[in-house]
C-alpha cells in the first residue's frame, strides 16, 4: 500500500463535497476513480495533492501520516497530477518546460547538452516518446500532455494522478494515452485515474472506486465488474439507451453555400455546403482542429465566412452581426463554455440573461426587471436540474457539469429552430450528459434542426440523423444514420478514403 | 428568514468588498504617519489636524465638498470605463477641455442666465464625450491601448488649453504684467454655478451627486448596465449573446468622456469663474478620481464618498500644513501609497486574468 486516505471530510460551506471518505492504492496499480460531476472525486485529488486542506480525516504515505499544506509538498513526497488544463510554457521547448524549476546546471548556467540527454534518457525510460527540442507551441495537445507527464516523471514522483485526462484528446491520442498508463504502472508507478469515461477505465483500471454524492458507494476489481454496473452505481439508476425514431424532417431551416475561410493565406474552410432540416439532428464529426470551431463561428456570426452564404429559416445572414443572426432564429452552445458560453464571475441570473436581455418581460425601454430576470433564471436552474445554491451565486463556483446545463438550458430555453450545439457534453459526467441528450432529443421532436458539432464520436453517431464528416476544412462524406460504423468514420476523420479501408 | 439571510449576505459581500480599501487607506496613513514621525511632529496630533482641517467647521466641510465635486465626477468616469473592461485614463484631458469649453460658452455665449448654464454644461458634456471617443476611435482602429492614447491626450488637451488661455483667449482685462496663471475672461456671475446656500457648496455639487445617483441607476437597473458589465466580464461571452462591441464600445467612451466632461466645467463654473492654466493639471482631480474608483471597486456610491474622502486629505492636509508647518506633501504620500495599494489589487486581477485566459485556452486549441 503506497498511500491511504482515512475517513476524510472536507465541506465547503453546506455542500459536503468528501463525507468521510477513504481509500487506498498499492504499488504499480492503476486506480480509476469515477463518478459524476459534483461527486466528490475532484475534491479528493485536490486533497491528497495538497490544493485543498480536509476538515477531518488523515492521509498517510509510505506509512507515514502526512499533512500537505501546498502542492508542493505533494510533490516531495512524491505524489504529482497532470492536470486538466496543462500548466506549460508555449514559446518554450519541451525539454525547457520538463527541466523548470530544477534546471540541469553547470555552475550559474544551465547545462543545455546536458538537459537535452537528461529528458531524452527520461523520455526512453518510461517510453514516452517527445522531441526534446520541439516548441511546446508546436506541439498537438497529446504531446504536451506526454510532457506535463515527463515533467512529473523528472520530479521522481511515485504516484501520478490524471485528472480527466482524456478530456481534451483525439481518439488516437486517447489509445497513446492508455498505452502510456499501462506502461508507467508496469514501471512501478502508481496511477490514479480520475474520469467519467468508463470505457477508458474498464481498458486500464485495476481497481475501481464509485463515489457518488460525496461518499464512495462502491469499490471494484476491473476483473468483477463492467461498464453497465459501473454506469449504474455512479448515476444510481439504470442507463437509458438512445432509439432516436424516425426524423420527421421537414424544409430546411439552417444551409449553408459554398462556405469558404481563408485566414492568414490558409484555407481553413473549403466550399462547405450543407443544411440542416426541422426534425433533424445533423453531426459533424471530425478530429477536432479540422475547421469545426471556424464553421460555427462563421453560421453564428462571430466571425465573416470570406465567401459562400449562410442561410437561417430562409434569411441570409452572411456576415451579419451575431444579434441579426440570433434574431433569425438560433441558439448556439458555444465549444469552450467560460471562454464563450459564460462569465464566470458573473452570477447565474446574469449568465442566464445573456441574448434576451433586450426583450420583454426581462427589460422594457433598457429598464430591466431584476424580479423576471431571478424568476427565468431560477426556473431554468429548476427545469434543468442545475445544482445551484442561488441564482446569485458566481458562474464560476458552479462544477463545470452544472455549468454546462445551465448554458445548454440557456439556448435550449430560446426556443430557436435552428441550434448550433457544440461539444455539449465535454467534461461533464454521465447524469448531465444524459439529460442534455435527452433535451436535445426533445427540441428534435419539436422540429427544431439541430446542428451537433463533437469529437466524441459516439455522441455523434448516437444522436445524429445524419453525418457529415470535415477533414482540413472540408465536408469529405455525408452519411444517414446507422449507415456507417465509427471505424469507417475514423478513417475518414483522418483522411483517409473508404477505399483505403482494404 | 430569507430576506435576512439574503441581507446578511450583501452586508458579507460589503465587507468583504472594503477589506482591500480599509487596510490600503490604513497602511497609507500609517506610514504617513513614519513620515510624520521623521520630520519631528506628533502624527495624531496630525491627523486630528487633518480631520478638524477637513470637516470640523462648516467652511472647511465645504472647501472639502468643493474639492470633491470634479473628483466624484472623474471617478464615475473611470466606473463607467473601467467596469465594461476599457481601462482608459482620460478623464483629465476630457476634464480640461471639459472646463475649457463650459468657461467659453459661459463667457462668450450670448444667451440669457440659466440658458447660458445650460449651454456651458451642455458643451463641457459634448467635448468630453468627443475627446473621449477620439481614444475609442484610436483603440477600434488602430488597436492602440488606452493606457498609451489616454494619457498622451491628456498631455495636448492640457498644452491645448494653456495655448487658448495664453494667447488667443486670454482674459482682455488681465494685467500682462501680472505674474500670475493665464486665464480666461472673468464668466458673468449669472452664468456661473451659484452656492446652493450662501457660505454653503456649489451647484455642481448637487448635480454630482446626481450623476452618482444616474450612474448607479445605469449600472444596476438598465440593460446598458448588464451590456457593459458583461463585456467587462468576458468580452468574448457578450459577443457571442448578440451585444455589440462597437457598439458599447463607443457608449461607454461617451457616457464616461461625458462625465469627466462635466466634471471640469462644475470645477470652472462652480470653483474658478473661468479657466484658469493648468487647474485641472495641477491638482490631479481626475487622478484622486481614479483612486477613488479603485478604492470602491468601480461602485458609483462607493466612488462619492471615497473622493470626499480624498478631497478631504487635501483639504485637511493644507491645515495640517498651516497649523502644525507639516508639509502638504505628506498627504501626496498619502494618496500615493493608497493608488500604489489599490493598483496592485489591479495588476493582481489582470495577472490572474490573463493566467485563467492562458490556461483557458490550452483547453479551448484541444
Amino acid at each position: 500500500m503506497i498511500f491511504e486516505m482515512k475517513h476524510i471530510t472536507k465541506t465547503y460551506g453546506k455542500v459536503v463535497a468528501n463525507d468521510d471518505v477513504s481509500l487506498h492504492l498499492n504499488r504499480g496499480e492503476i486506480l480509476a476513480i469515477v463518478g459524476e460531476n459534483g461527486a466528490g472525486k475532484s475534491t479528493i485529488m485536490k486533497i491528497l495533492y495538497g490544493l485543498e486542506k480536509p476538515d477531518s480525516g488523515e492521509i498517510v504515505v509510505g506509512g507515514k501520516p502526512c499533512r500537505f499544506r501546498n502542492p508542493s509538498d505533494a510533490m516531495a513526497a512524491g505524489i504529482g497530477m497532470v492536470q486538466q488544463h496543462f500548466m506549460l510554457f508555449e514559446p518554450m521547448t519541451v525539454a525547457e518546460n520538463i527541466v523548470f524549476k530544477n534546471e540541469v546546471r553547470r555552475g550559474p548556467f544551465i547545462d543545455r547538452a546536458k538537459t537535452l540527454e537528461t529528458v531524452e534518457a527520461l523520455s526512453q525510460r518510461y517510453g514516452l516518446k517527445i522531441d526534446p527540442g520541439a516548441r511546446i507551441a508546436d506541439c498537438p495537445v497529446g504531446l504536451r500532455q506526454r510532457v506535463e507527464i515527463l515533467k512529473i516523471l523528472y520530479q521522481n514522483a511515485e504516484i501520478i494522478i490524471f485528472d480527466e485526462p482524456s478530456a481534451v484528446l483525439t481518439p488516437l491520442e486517447v489509445e497513446a494515452l492508455l498505452e502510456t498508463l499501462r506502461s508507467l504502472a508496469a514501471a512501478g508507478k502508481s496511477i490514479v485515474l480520475i474520469t467519467h469515461k468508463l470505457q477508458e477505465v474498464m481498458a486500464v483500471a485495476d481497481r475501481i472506486y464509485v463515489m457518488r454524492q460525496g461518499r464512495v458507494v462502491a469499490e471494484r476489481l476491473a476483473s468483477e465488474t463492467d461498464m453497465n454496473e459501473l454506469a449504474v452505481l455512479m448515476v444510481g439508476h439504470p442507463l437509458a439507451s438512445y432509439d432516436i425514431g424516425r426524423p420527421l424532417t421537414g424544409e430546411t431551416l439552417l444551409e449553408t453555400r459554398d462556405l469558404c475561410l481563408t485566414e492568414g493565406g490558409r484555407d481553413v474552410l473549403r466550399r462547405i455546403s450543407l443544411h440542416v432540416d426541422a426534425g433533424e439532428i445533423v453531426g459533424i464529426a471530425g478530429v477536432s482542429g479540422n475547421g469545426q470551431s471556424d464553421l460555427v463561428s462563421c453560421i453564428t456570426g462571430l466571425r465573416s465566412p470570406t465567401s459562400g452564404t449562410v442561410t437561417v429559416c430562409g434569411r441570409d445572414v452572411t456576415g451579419r452581426p451575431v444579434r441579426e443572426i440570433r434574431d433569425a432564429g438560433l441558439a448556439h452552445i458555444p465549444e469552450d463554455r467560460y471562454i464563450w458560453g459564460s462569465a464566470p464571475e458573473g452570477t447565474l441570473e446574469e449568465n442566464t440573461l445573456m441574448g434576451k436581455q433586450d426583450e420583454e418581460p426581462f427589460s422594457s425601454r433598457g429598464i430591466v426587471s431584476q424580479k423576471e430576470i431571478r424568476h427565468y433564471a431560477e426556473r431554468l436552474i429548476g427545469d434543468f436540474a442545475v445544482k445551484a445554491a442561488s441564482s446569485q451565486q458566481k458562474m464560476r463556483e458552479l462544477s463545470g457539469g452544472n455549468a454546462q446545463k445551465l448554458i445548454v438550458a440557456r439556448e435550449l430555453s430560446l426556443g430557436t429552430p435552428v441550434i448550433i450545439c457544440c461539444e455539449p457534453t465535454r467534461g461533464v459526467d454521465i447524469g448531465a450528459m444524459e439529460s442534455i441528450h435527452r433535451r436535445l432529443l426533445r427540441r428534435r421532436g419539436e422540429g427544431a434542426g439541430i446542428l451537433l458539432v463533437s469529437s466524441e464520436l459516439t455522441e455523434i453517431m448516437n444522436l445524429s440523423d445524419r453525418i457529415y464528416v470535415i477533414f482540413e476544412g472540408q465536408l469529405v462524406g455525408e452519411f444517414p444514420r446507422g449507415s456507417m460504423d465509427d471505424r469507417r468514420l475514423g478513417l475518414l476523420m483522418v483522411g483517409g478514403t473508404l477505399a483505403d479501408e482494404q | 428568514m430569507n430576506s435576512k439571510r439574503d441581507s446578511h449576505k450583501t452586508l458579507g459581500r460589503i465587507l468583504d468588498a472594503a477589506t482591500q480599501p480599509l487596510v490600503a487607506i490604513l497602511i497609507s496613513l500609517l506610514l504617513g504617519a513614519v513620515v510624520i514621525l521623521i520630520i519631528g511632529k506628533n502624527p495624531v496630533a496630525a491627523y486630528g489636524e487633518m480631520i478638524r482641517g477637513a470637516f470640523g467647521k462648516r467652511v472647511y466641510l465645504m472647501n472639502t465638498l468643493k474639492r470633491a465635486t470634479p473628483i466624484i465626477m472623474g471617478g464615475l468616469a473611470v466606473c463607467i470605463a473601467w467596469r465594461s473592461g476599457y481601462e482608459a485614463m482620460g478623464g483629465e484631458g476630457q476634464m480640461i477641455l471639459g472646463a475649457m469649453a463650459a468657461a467659453l460658452a459661459a463667457y462668450y455665449l450670448p444667451l440669457p442666465g440659466a440658458l447660458r448654464i445650460l449651454a456651458a454644461l451642455l458643451a463641457a458634456a459634448v467635448v468630453g464625450a468627443l475627446y473621449s471617443m477620439l481614444s475609442g476611435w484610436l483603440y477600434e482602429k488602430f488597436d492602440v491601448t488606452f493606457v498609451i492614447s489616454t494619457l498622451m491626450l491628456n498631455y495636448i488637451a492640457n498644452y491645448f488649453a494653456a495655448y487658448l488661455c495664453n494667447y488667443p483667449l486670454r482674459d482682455p482685462e488681465a494685467n500682462v504684467y501680472q505674474m500670475q496663471n493665464a486665464q480666461t475672461g472673468k464668466i458673468p456671475s449669472f452664468a456661473t454655478l451659484p452656492p446652493i446656500i450662501k457660505g454653503w457648496v456649489h451647484w455642481g455639487f448637487v448635480l454630482a451627486l446626481l450623476a452618482v445617483f444616474i450612474t448607479w441607476f445605469l449600472f444596476s437597473r438598465t440593460t446598458f448596465g448588464y451590456k457593459s458589465r458583461m463585456g467587462g466580464l468576458n468580452a468574448r461571452f457578450a459577443l457571442y449573446g448578440g451585444i455589440s462591441p462597437r457598439r458599447m464600445l463607443y457608449l461607454v467612451m461617451i457616457l464616461s468622456g461625458l462625465m469627466a466632461g462635466l466634471g471640469g466645467a462644475f470645477e470652472a463654473l462652480g470653483s474658478k469663474g473661468r479657466y484658469v492654466d493648468q487647474m485641472i493639471f495641477s491638482t490631479g482631480y481626475a487622478w484622486s478620481g481614479m483612486v477613488a474608483a479603485l478604492l470602491a471597486g468601480m461602485n458609483p456610491v462607493g466612488t462619492a464618498v471615497a473622493s470626499i474622502l480624498l478631497a478631504g486629505l487635501a483639504v485637511g492636509g493644507s491645515t495640517m500644513m498651516l497649523n502644525m508647518s507639516i508639509p502638504l506633501e505628506v498627504c501626496n504620500i498619502i494618496e500615493g501609497i493608497i493608488t500604489l495599494l489599490m493598483s496592485v489589487k489591479l495588476v493582481r486581477i489582470a495577472a490572474s486574468n490573463r493566467k485563467a485566459r492562458k490556461a483557458a485556452k490550452g483547453g479551448e486549441a484541444a
